[in-house]
């Protein structure tokens, strides 16, 4: 690697970081495409980059959300168990696939996460709060824009831990965050409110994330280069997203978002 | 954070010896083995230490224990708390990264 070719790395890097913190997505959706079409890597070492990223923006902004109480430990730990099991066989199974079919099943799975986010900025996502102390799992946390404490129980867990399983065994497989399902999951079926859900997401997939960088590194997929190179831009460009973030218009950019990884999912599915 | 850092700051500590030495440009990416981290030392801790491949994958591994931590740090609060329920899913968590390591380690 050239300190030129480390520089336009860590650019995407930086780039990821900043869609990530923007949109409330983990950087995969960009960073592999880019790693994959724009540097030549082998998808599934793109993929083992992409799974590292994961863990450091997971690290870097976990603790800021369970500082503040807003993160539900308990619920992240119930959804956990069913995660990681997904993202380890979701990892192994990725390492038995060749990566032309790696490469397309992320194709497709581009092209759903794209009509599911522009669905997302249409629809209301949330399901209606409700609070039952006697539940297995209660949550409150106090919304700073909203200025109350806001309580919420939880609904359905056996349904949310099975939709779990999904979300780990995508980002086992794809490398991916897999807060674009999980969150939805939290809030629909399960009724946490969204801010709890994005948190609680956020501590949860650096958990997932690393079930299944062990496998990949096991298979020899781990660049140290470009993995590191990415990471170092990643966590930069959050920093940077979560300061534009409350510039930008959040419509906008997932629609100008939405087009572009329709775009980079045609590429993926076709080259 | 203090895991980001770390591992951050180890990562760009191997990027600067990897930019100041160029010899390393062409030299194929070794693989993080067992055998690869004992060879390291074989020659002498200094030229170890100069090796650009030892910060990078140190740099890595930190980053990739952060949430390890964070989810012993998780149980032992729950211990604290007595709550057992959720120190069995804790552990039931850690077991299965668990798995995943031994994975990696015996494959």
């Amino acid at each position: 690697m050239s300190p030129l070719v480390f520089l336009l790395v860590v650019l995407a890097g930086s780039v990821t970081g900043v869609l990530g913190a923007l949109l409330g997505i983990g950087g995969g959706i960009f960073l592999i495409p880019v790693l994959v079409m724009g540097f030549g890597l082998p998808m599934h070492q793109a993929v083992a980059a992409s799974v590292v990223t994961i863990i450091a923006t997971s690290s870097a902004t976990a603790s800021v959300y369970v500082d503040k109480g807003i993160s539900n430990i308990r619920l992240g730990m119930s959804l956990e168990v069913m995660t990681t099991i997904g993202a380890v066989l979701g990892g192994v199974t990725a390492n038995y696939l060749p990566g032309d079919v790696l490469q397309k099943i992320f194709g497709v799975f581009l092209l759903f996460m794209a009509a599911l986010m522009w669905n997302k900025t249409r629809t209301r996502t949330t399901a209606e709060i409700a609070f039952d102390p006697a539940a297995a799992i209660t949550g409150e946390y106090y919304d700073e824009a909203e200025r109350r404490t806001v309580r919420y129980s939880v609904r359905r867990l056996r349904a949310s831990m099975l939709a779990s399983i999904v979300a780990g065994n995508l980002s086992g497989l794809l490398g991916i965050g897999g807060g674009l399902i999980k969150v939805p999951v939290m809030t629909m079926v399960s009724g946490v409110p969204m801010k709890a859900a994005t948190a609680t997401s956020n501590f949860m997939i650096g958990v997932t994330a690393v079930a299944s960088a062990f496998i990949y590194f096991s298979y020899g997929h781990l660049d140290p280069l470009y993995t590191a190179a990415a990471v170092l831009g990643v966590l930069g460009g959050s920093q940077l997203g979560t300061r534009l973030g409350a510039r930008l218009r959040n419509r906008t950019i997932v629609a100008v978002f939405v087009a572009l990884i329709l775009v980079v999912a045609v590429r993926m599915l076709f080259s | 954070m203090a895991g980001i850092v770390t591992s951050g700051t180890l990562m760009l500590i191997g990027f600067v010896l990897y930019a100041a030495q160029p010899a390393w440009y062409d030299v194929p990416v070794p693989a993080a083995t067992f055998a690869w981290f004992g060879s390291l030392f074989e020659e002498s801790g200094v030229a170890a230490l100069l090796n650009p491949y030892l910060s990078l994958y140190s740099g890595i591994f930190a980053l990739m224990l952060t949430p390890i931590l964070r989810l012993v740090i998780t149980g032992w609060t729950f211990l604290v708390e007595r709550d057992w329920r959720y120190v069995i899913i804790t552990t039931v968590v850690l077991a299965v990264i668990g798995v995943s390591i031994v994975f990696a380690v015996v494959h």
